[in-house]
């Protein structure tokens, strides 16, 4: 693997973006339970890949477009029907990943590097997908700054944060909305397979340093920077894939504070 | 009776669940200072209506009126919260402090200008961000004084047990200063002292505070006793009204028997009387006098009761 300056330099802010963009969303995402909606979510994303090579459209806009699409749907299915979420979002997660993959093998003109995808290529990050990254996460921070309070009331109990006065359904959507957008964009750097890793492995960890809601938000983002930045490094020293190393590293993390007595 | 404006009506509720029809004509008032209570078996719709009195479901049919800017103090049946949030009991309770303007269908006429409305809009939020610490958090260690709650306050939310939880959610209902508070099963999982000591903390704030009450209960006995007006509910009204009366009405002694004892023995009949009398309260005293039920006796307001759970 050929490392050169610039494509480190987008390497390295972009992983930090994502690990930081990713905290406020991955602690929520653990709280409420959510890991197989994340999940869902990343192999829908592989669906918005073939799609956007079919109709030659930008990849990372067509990939956002499809997650946010597939976010919304899931979100609107959720509200009418009864249906068990779990397999409800087992359904979705496999047959888009089937039909991603099926809609790619259709294509024989387009040879695309399948791994890329599913393990993430840090390398080809640029210029538009940083400031993707930057865009995304201010609207996170002006999200999280109003509604902080409010996520908190309605993970604790939907009902009880509604009768509150808090407007549940669309701060869920929203909520839904941004994580589809952090997992579309993320998924260059970690792969499809591993998106949801980056989100629920920091917080994990983080929670046994953590005795406020707040101080697990922050832990998470500090595990997620030290994952990334220790990641890259492996994947550079020892020639590995870089997504799965960042994840080998986060879940060391998450095995050391294992260890540690929650406070 | 006092002449107040309610603050809450429902008229001819129905709601449907698909095919299933879960509640039939149900009509209510509640006005401040009183307590109403919901009783009826499993299944009978007492949630059903609690949620569509809070407005969390849209009724199929019947119309819910709350009183402008009602504000609500809810306590839920239960709640679960996953392991991984750290959340202590005093946290828990200060996230009930940050009040919404309560969003309902009737908004008060008239409408807000667009100017102030847009103004609220953009302004609150913020406002809400940047005094968190501001908040004026003595209500929160006074009702925990109250409730007797205090040595929770630091720990961990998910390691109370069940009847500590049940304060500390009625301690959170009470937080937001309610006009009305809505209590769903609040004695569900509390030892009869507590529950005792619960009910008498109720009956003492709505005195003290003016808050009107309405809870969802099983406990057939120890409700009676404050309560002001009872509704036996079984999809249909099956009975309403004064405690003493809706406890001799034959249509409640149809759905929950004569042995009200012991509580758990109530059976769930569809008997004729029963299916005829929706909405009608029932005050006409039908006493068997060869056997006289007991909840007449124990459910009396002047007499004490002789297991000795009250004073």
């Amino acid at each position: 693997m050929e490392w050169f300056p610039s494509f480190m330099t987008f390497a390295i802010i972009g992983g930090l973006g994502l690990a930081i963009i990713s905290a406020p969303l991955g602690v929520f995402v653990v709280w409420q339970r959510q890991s197989y909606f994340g999940a869902t979510l990343a192999h829908s994303a592989l669906l918005g890949v073939s799609i956007g090579l079919f109709l030659e459209t930008d990849l990372t806009l067509t990939v956002i477009a499809v997650s946010l699409f597939v976010a919304w749907g899931i979100f609107r299915l959720g509200q009418y029907r009864e249906l068990s979420s779990d397999t409800l979002l087992g359904i979705l997660a496999h047959s888009s990943l089937a039909f991603g993959l099926i809609l790619i093998s259709l294509q024989d003109n387009v040879q695309i590097d399948l791994m890329g995808y599913l393990f993430g290529d840090i390398l080809s990050i640029n210029e538009t997908d940083l400031f993707l990254i930057t865009g995304i996460g201010l609207l996170i921070l002006i999200f999280y700054r109003i509604h902080w309070e409010d996520l908190l009331n309605l993970t604790l109990n939907h009902e009880l944060a509604q009768v509150e006065g808090i407007n549940v359904k669309r701060i869920q959507l929203q909520y839904v909305l941004l994580l589809a957008l952090m997992i579309a964009l993320s998924m260059k750097i970690v792969g499809v397979l591993l998106v949801t890793s980056l989100l629920i492995i920091p917080a994990a960890a983080a929670r046994r340093l953590s005795s406020t809601p707040e101080k697990m938000l922050f832990m998470s983002i500090l595990l997620g920077i030290v994952s990334v930045l220790l990641g890259l490094l492996a994947s550079y020293l020892a020639d590995l894939p870089t997504g799965p190393a960042i994840v080998m590293v986060a879940t060391f993390l998450f095995l050391a504070l294992l260890m540690k007595k929650a406070p | 009776m006092q002449i107040t404006t309610p603050l809450i009506e429902a008229h001819n509720i129905n709601q449907k669940f698909g095919d299933a029809t879960v509640l039939k004509e149900i009509s209510l008032t509640l006005h401040p200072k009183e307590i109403v209570t919901l009783i009826g078996p499993n299944g009978a719709g007492k949630s059903t209506l609690l949620k569509i009195l809070l407005g969390l479901i849209e009724p199929t049919a019947g119309q819910v009126i709350r009183k402008p800017g009602l504000r609500i103090g809810f306590m839920p049946q239960k709640i679960q919260i996953d392991a991984t949030l750290p959340m202590s009991v005093e946290r828990f309770l200060k996230l009930g402090l940050r009040q919404h303007p309560v969003r309902s269908e009737m908004e008060p006429w008239p409408p807000t200008p667009f100017l102030t409305s847009l103004k609220n809009r953009l302004l609150t939020p913020l406002k809400m961000f940047f005094s968190t610490a501001k908040y004026d958090t003595t209500t929160v260690y006074k009702i925990a004084e109250e409730l007797n709650i205090q040595t929770l306050l630091q720990q961990p939310i998910q390691k109370v047990s069940g009847g500590e939880m049940q304060r500390i959610l009625l301690a959170r209902a009470l937080i937001g200063e309610p006009e009305l508070l809505v209590l769903d099963e609040p004695v569900q999982g509390v030892d009869l002292q507590g529950q005792t000591e619960l009910y008498q903390y109720i009956n003492r704030i709505r005195h003290e505070r003016g808050y009107g009450i309405l809870m969802v209960s099983h406990d057939l006995h120890i409700v009676m006793k404050n309560t002001d007006y009872v509704l036996c509910l079984n999809q249909h009204m099956c009975c309403s009204g004064l405690p003493q009366n809706v406890s001799e009405s034959p249509e409640f002694q149809a759905l929950f028997g004569t042995h009200t004892e012991s509580i758990a023995f109530y059976e769930h009949h569809h008997d004729k009387t029963c299916e005829h009398t929706h909405g009608q309260p029932h005050i006409e005293r039908t006493q068997d006098p060869q056997k006289p039920p007991g909840l007449v006796e124990s459910s009396n307001l002047k007499t004490p009761r002789k297991s000795g759970k009250e004073k």
